[in-house]
C-alpha cells in the first residue's frame, strides 16, 4: 500500500440513516420542506385561532367568563337538573360565608309575571372549580326565569336550555389541536432535514494538501 | 477492547482533547503563542505549522484564530501512514490507513475526533527521512536535541517560507518544538537505526540547506 494510501471506514456513518424516502407502496412521503412549512402554517393558524378564543371569551356570558354578567332570564324544563354558578364559584362564596356545611344560598327563580318561587338546592358538593359552580337544582317549573341568590350579585345557569354553547372554550381546543399538530409536523420536517443534511457528502476541499518529495 | 478483556481503564486522551481547554483563551496554546509574538515585527503570524497526533493543538490554534479574527492561516504538517491528510484533503473523517505512524507523537492511522479539519488552511505531507533530516538540522541549529515531529514541523515551515520568499511576502511563521530528543539517542538520533528503517535522510538533508542557502524548493 502507498505510505499516503488510506481508506474510508466502511459502513461506517456518523450521519446515520435518514427516514427520508421511508414510504409504503404506491404512497409518496411529503418532502422534509413542506412538513416544515406546514407545520409552520398549523402553528400561525393555532395563534391566531386561540386568539380569537380570547375574543369571544371577553363576550361570553358564562360565570367563568370575565366580566361577563348572566342572561335577564334563562330557560328551564322542569324535572332537568341545572348548575348554579357565580364568579369564584364555591370558593369565593365560602369566603364571603355564604357557603358551608352548615349554610346553603338561597335562591328564587322569578318568573315573567312577577311571581317568585324558591329554589330547592339539591347539592352543593358539586365543586366544579373551572365552571364555577356552587349548586344544583331540579326545575319544578318550565318556563322563562330570571335567577337570584340572597347577597350573590351575579347567578348564572351556564347549562340553561337558552344558555350559548362556549365557543371559546371549543376554539382553545381547536387551537391546541392545531398547534400540537403543526409542531409535530415542523419537528418532524425539521430532523429529515437534518438528517438528509448530515449525510450529504461534503465537498472536496479547494486547497488541496502538499506532498514532499 | 482491551481494557474491558483485562478489567482495566482507557484513558482516553484523544476523544475531548479539542476542548481539554478553552480555545477562545484562558492561556491556551493558542493565545500563548500570540502573546509571545506580540513583540515580534511581525506579531501576526502568516502561517502557523503544527503537526496533528490528537489533533488538539491544530483545532485549539485553528478555532482561536477565527475567534480573533486573526491574519493568520493554520498549516498542519502530516507524516507517512497517517490518515489526516487523507481524510482532510477528501474531507472524510472516516479515513483510515491500518498502519501506526513512524514519528513519535504525530501522526495516526485514523482521523482521531479531535482533529477539526474545518479550521486547517493548508497540509503538508512530510516524508518520515526528511522529518529526521529537518531534526538534525534544528538539533545542530540550536545545539540542543529536538523530537522527530519538530523535525517535521521544521520541514513544514520551510516549505512555507520558501514559498513566501519566493512570492515576496514578507511575515513570520510560527512552528512548535515538541519535544526534547534526549530519549531518542537510540532511536532517532542512532544513525544504524534509521538506516533499518530505510530512510534517505542525506537527500533531505541537502534540500534542506539549499533552501535555507536560498535556493528554490525543488522536488527530489
Amino acid at each position: 500500500m502507498s505510505r499516503y494510501a488510506g481508506r474510508s471506514r466502511a459502513g461506517r456513518s456518523r450521519a446515520g440513516r435518514s427516514r427520508a424516502g421511508r414510504s409504503r407502496a404506491g404512497r409518496q412521503p411529503i418532502p422534509a420542506r413542506s412538513l416544515v412549512a406546514l407545520g409552520v402554517v398549523l402553528i400561525l393558524l393555532a395563534i391566531v385561532v386561540y386568539a380569537a378564543s380570547q375574543f369571544l371569551a371577553g363576550r361570553q356570558r358564562h360565570a367563568y367568563d370575565a366580566g361577563a354578567s348572566p342572561l335577564a332570564t334563562y330557560h328551564l324544563t322542569a324535572g332537568r337538573s341545572y348548575q348554579l354558578s357565580t364568579a369564584g364559584g364555591v370558593e369565593e362564596l365560602t369566603k364571603e360565608h355564604l357557603l358551608s356545611s352548615v349554610t346553603t344560598p338561597v335562591c328564587t327563580q322569578t318568573a315573567a309575571n312577577g311571581l317568585d318561587t324558591a329554589i330547592k338546592i339539591d347539592s352543593t358538593n358539586d365543586d366544579v372549580r373551572d365552571l364555577h359552580v356552587f349548586a344544583t337544582f331540579t326545575a319544578t317549573q318550565s318556563g322563562a326565569f330570571h335567577i337570584s341568590c340572597q347577597r350573590i350579585a351575579d347567578v348564572f345557569v351556564d347549562d340553561a336550555d337558552n344558555s350559548a354553547t362556549d365557543v371559546s372554550a371549543a376554539l382553545v381546543l381547536a387551537a391546541t389541536i392545531i398547534g400540537l399538530v403543526g409542531a409535530i409536523a415542523a419537528l418532524s420536517g425539521g430532523y429529515q432535514l437534518s438528517a438528509a443534511a448530515a449525510s450529504r457528502p461534503k465537498p472536496v476541499r479547494e486547497a488541496p494538501a502538499e506532498h514532499l518529495d | 477492547m482491551l481494557a474491558a478483556e483485562c478489567c482495566g481503564h482507557y484513558l482516553d486522551q484523544f476523544t475531548f482533547a479539542e476542548r481539554a481547554t478553552d480555545w477562545r483563551g484562558n492561556n491556551n496554546i493558542a493565545e500563548s503563542i500570540f502573546a509571545q509574538m506580540a513583540a515580534e515585527p511581525h506579531p501576526v503570524p502568516s502561517w502557523i505549522v503544527v503537526g496533528a497526533g490528537t489533533g488538539g493543538t491544530s483545532a485549539t490554534i485553528g478555532r482561536y484564530i477565527r475567534y480573533r479574527r486573526l491574519a493568520s492561516r493554520l498549516c498542519v504538517v502530516d507524516v507517512e501512514n497517517s490518515a489526516f491528510l487523507l481524510g482532510w484533503q477528501s474531507n472524510d473523517d472516516t479515513m483510515v490507513t491500518g498502519i501506526g505512524s513512524r514519528i513519535e507523537g504525530i501522526g495516526r492511522p485514523r482521523v482521531e475526533p479531535s482533529f477539526v479539519g474545518d479550521v486547517v488552511d493548508r497540509m503538508i505531507a512530510v516524508p518520515d527521512a526528511a522529518s529526521v533530516a529537518g531534526m538534525r538540522h534544528l538539533s545542530s541549529r540550536l545545539n540542543r536535541r529536538v523530537g522527530p515531529s519538530t523535525g517535521t514541523n521544521f520541514v513544514g515551515a520551510l516549505r512555507v517560507a520558501a514559498q513566501m520568499r519566493d512570492a515576496g511576502v514578507r511575515g513570520s511563521i510560527v512552528t512548535l518544538l515538541c519535544d526534547g530528543g534526549e530519549r531518542y539517542a537510540n532511536s532517532y538520533y542512532s544513525r544504524e537505526w534509521v538506516s533499518a528503517q530505510g530512510w534517505d535522510v542525506a537527500r533531505h538533508e541537502q534540500q534542506l540547506d539549499r533552501v535555507l542557502a536560498g535556493a528554490a524548493w525543488s522536488a527530489g
